[in-house]
């Protein structure tokens, strides 16, 4: 049995405020403590606040499109280089570090649990395989279905009943044929139209080639979703992502969803106004206002951080444009009959008028939003920045004399199209552990996450109160994986697999019929070498969908 | 009073060693002792200098100092490094002052993100030879490799300062994504010199490989041979340009003759490369 003694506690879950409790673990739980207990390890957390360990919400950390920009970004890798220790490997890359180093850093920041944002089900083998080499994270995939061709067969078919029920078969097999925890869309339609050589769509576009409209796809998932229990509402990356003036679609989009459960995911690129010459301003306060009256949806940021990045997204028309907008490299992936890829690296600069609003945009939708509880902080890594940057934006949102003076450094015209220097909130350290941990958990349906009460896992992140708030959260005291020390002082001591997240819904275990004939018809593998097989994830949990 | 130490080689390595410690800034104020146990990198052995070389200090023009001890704050020893080193990497890599000459060939990366002073290569270069190089001046008896003042893959910049002089021919992507600087090759020069160059001056001498200057934004590439443009490029004169005339007597100065030039020449200027904004130039002699 291990104690943590002494330390200020944030359990936002169960109400407690940085008050100094004992935190009794056993088997990798935390029990009620009691005298007659024999405690082998005693840790002293006084000058310490005690957490659950930080889940992410949304991250590409592996996968295919995750390990083709490693291979094409070896500038990411030459100034990034971690030596292996005794038990510890070694590992590259920045913006997209190697899987173990992945792992690691994600563990030094105090994180315990992430989930890879977007995986096409014919990739989700890959993505499986890296996250079986991500170490000390218990982890998950949500699959992709926005741009599906066989999802919009079945939302082309008129019987209303039978569609319905087929539809919910087809997300249940896609679902469980990737051993994934959620479903995400991505552009919804758009993709797709960009493959049949059609423009940007809206809601109301029809998408060739069965004419369905990104509203109608949305409408019927978001009722499968509700209608499967799955613990995690439907994963939206809305449609028209980093233009000017979308926050009009993005808006609408939450009309057309409200009541359901569903996650808006990096917010901050889906915010922006229009300004008479066509740039972007800030549309953060009119997203704010309207989630603020709707406690139903949730969201994560995208938080911009300057400096090098690199974009990866299912969005590959959105991709092509950035790629054409910064002359960058870029790789297009057509993924057959399930979606689209594409990676282009990025530079955010503060004195890039455009760059600098974005930053904006993100911190004024963290401040602007007023129950935590409905908000994740993320960076989308690496699309916005590495998630290594967690602390440095945790600072920027508990101190306001440090956000402003980073808001005079940025491109003097920022001010004319951002508020950001009207507010004065500053976070508070339960506002923070909300934000980072039990608002993610909330959202994901992790019931035993999040948390630092009686039964829930021994996921636990100590951290050393400094008045410079980034170096507090750079460098935890101790961080526990399931009741294990595995990072003292920022160091990695011990190495080992987390648990893979994954929901059994109840629908169909194999694909329709007429669907398994387009199947063999025209994707490039076996219906039978398509499933994930249970030999790929040495340690699954299924969270129940209930 | 010049303090010079000379490195000879004892043995060839069977496997390239990782020689970025030998330069002249690293070797300063050293004992004999200390320089003999500069680690050297070979494969996953870290090894010592005194694995491959035999020391030796040597004052000239001056009364021997008592302890060999290198005190100068200044003034820094010339190094020598005498032996064939094809095998010995990072040669005078990152060096920012002081005089370097080498009396054989060199390994991959020599001289390379050097930011001043100046290394003399009496053999052949390997690749990467000046790679990313920000200043000073480096000087090939012989012939260079293919990346001469390149950029490492991936990186958008390569050369942004210095000065390149090769007696001998350059390999293929010579000033790939050079951003200021001058090199100079005195024989022949593999394909795509110049590609995606973004500013400064490559001088080829002999015959240049295919598609010279291959999405080159701006800069100027100067061809002594006739050779043949990608179609990207269209001409726009025939002139005699002021610099040459400077440029060669700045050559001159740096002991590096072209052989036939003259200060007179006249060139056909071509404008390139249209797909990225054809603000570059290659001249291409005329009076040859």
């Amino acid at each position: 049995m291990l104690k943590i003694v002494n330390g200020q506690v944030y359990d936002p879950l169960n109400g407690v405020n940085g008050e100094v409790r004992e935190i009794v673990i056993d088997h990798g739980m935390i029990v009620e403590p009691s005298p007659d207990q024999k405690i082998s390890e005693t840790i002293n957390a006084s000058g310490c606040v005690v957490m659950p360990g930080g889940i992410e919400i949304h991250s590409h950390i592996a996968g295919a499109k995750v390990n083709s920009a490693r291979s094409m970004c070896p500038e990411d890798h030459y100034d990034h280089f971690k030596v292996s220790t005794a038990g510890i490997r070694s590992g590259t890359g920045y913006t997209v570090p190697s899987t173990f180093l992945t792992g690691y850093e994600y563990s030094r920041l105090g994180y315990t649990t992430a989930f890879e944002a977007a995986v096409p089900p014919l990739e989700a083998r890959h993505a499986h395989e890296e996250l079986e080499d991500t170490p000390l994270l218990d982890s998950g995939i949500y699959t992709l279905m926005g741009n599906n061709y066989m999802i919009m067969k079945v939302l082309s078919e008129q019987d209303e009943i039978g569609r319905r029920e087929r539809l919910r078969d087809l997300v249940t097999w896609l679902l469980t044929s990737s051993k994934g925890y959620a479903v995400k869309v991505v552009n919804p339609g758009g993709v797709e139209s960009w493959k049949w050589s059609q423009g940007s769509v809206d809601l109301d576009t029809r998408v060739p080639p069965f004419g369905i409209a990104p509203r109608k796809l949305l409408q019927e998932l978001v009722e499968v979703i509700r209608e499967l229990k799955l613990p995690h509402g439907l994963h939206l990356h809305a449609n028209h992502l980093g233009e000017a003036g979308n926050f009009i679609t993005t808006l609408e989009t939450m009309r057309t969803l409200e009541g359901y459960p569903v996650h808006f995911t990096h917010l901050q690129f889906h915010s922006y106004g229009m300004t008479k010459k066509g740039g972007i301003r800030s549309a953060a306060r009119e997203i704010a206002e309207y989630l603020n009256g709707h406690p139903e949806f949730t969201c994560d940021i995208g938080q911009i951080v300057f400096g090098p990045a690199t974009t990866m997204t299912a969005d590959s028309p959105m991709q092509f444009r950035l790629h054409q907008m910064t002359g960058n490299k870029w790789i297009n992936s057509d993924v057959e009959m399930e979606t689209g890829s594409g990676i282009v690296p990025m530079m955010y600069r503060p004195s890039v008028l455009f760059n600098a609003i974005q930053w904006c945009i993100g911190l004024e939708l963290l401040l602007l939003i007023k129950n935590p509880w409905q908000i994740v902080l993320t960076t989308d890594h690496p699309n916005a920045g590495p998630f290594t940057s967690y602390p440095q934006i945790i600072r920027l949102l508990m101190d306001r004399d440090y956000r402003n003076s980073v808001l005079e450094q940025l491109h003097p015209k920022t001010v004319n199209y951002t508020h950001l220097r009207e507010l004065d909130r500053e976070y508070s350290l339960e506002e923070i552990a909300i934000v980072t941990r039990s608002a993610p958990a909330r959202a994901l349906g992790l019931s035993h996450k999040g948390r630092l009460g009686i039964g829930a896992e021994a996921d636990v992140a100590i951290y050393r109160i400094q008045d410079d708030k980034e170096k507090m959260f750079a460098g935890p005291a101790y961080v526990l994986k399931g009741g294990k020390v595995v990072v003292r002082d920022g160091e990695v001591l011990q190495s080992f697999a987390g648990k893979r997240l994954i929901v059994e819904p109840d629908g169909a275990k194999t694909l329709l019929p007429d669907l398994a004939r387009n199947f063999a018809d025209y994707y490039s593998i076996e219906l039978s070498n398509y499933a994930v097989q249970d030999e790929y994830l040495s340690r699954p949990e299924v969270i129940p969908c209930i | 009073m010049k303090t010079e130490i000379t490195l000879r080689l004892k043995e060839q390595p069977s496997i390239p060693v990782e020689a970025e410690s030998i330069n002249p800034e690293n070797l300063k104020g050293k004992s004999l002792k200390e320089i003999y146990h500069l680690p050297l990198w070979s494969g996953n052995r870290r090894q010592k200098l005194e694995d491959y070389f035999e020391v030796e200090i040597t004052e000239s023009g001056g009364e021997a100092e008592e302890a060999k001890v290198l005190q100068s704050e200044d003034n820094l020893a010339k190094v020598v490094l005498a032996g064939d080193l094809s095998r010995f990497k990072r040669l005078g890599q990152g060096m920012a002052a002081g005089e370097m000459e080498i009396r054989g060939s060199v390994g991959f990366h020599a001289g390379a993100s050097m930011r001043g002073g100046v290394l003399r290569i009496k053999g052949n270069a390997a690749d990467w030879l000046g790679a990313h190089m920000e200043g000073g001046q480096i000087m090939v008896e012989g012939s260079a490799g293919h990346f001469v003042g390149a950029a490492y893959r991936g990186k958008t910049q390569g050369m942004s300062g210095g000065t390149i002089l090769i007696r001998g021919s350059a390999g293929q992507m010579t000033g790939s994504r050079m951003r200021r600087g001058l090199i100079a090759v005195g024989g022949d020069c593999g394909d795509v010199p110049g590609f995606k160059m973004l500013a400064g001056t490559i001088l080829i001498s002999g015959a240049c490989g295919i598609r010279a200057g291959a999405n080159m934004r701006r800069g100027t590439i100067v061809l002594l041979q006739p050779t043949r443009l990608l179609p990207s490029f269209y001409y726009n004169c025939c002139y005699r340009p002021v610099f040459w005339g400077i440029l060669v007597q700045e050559l001159r100065q740096k002991g590096f003759e072209l052989p036939h030039a003259d200060q007179d020449f006249s060139f056909q200027r071509f404008s390139g490369d249209a797909n990225e904004g054809g603000k570059g130039e290659i001249l291409i002699c005329q009076s040859n």
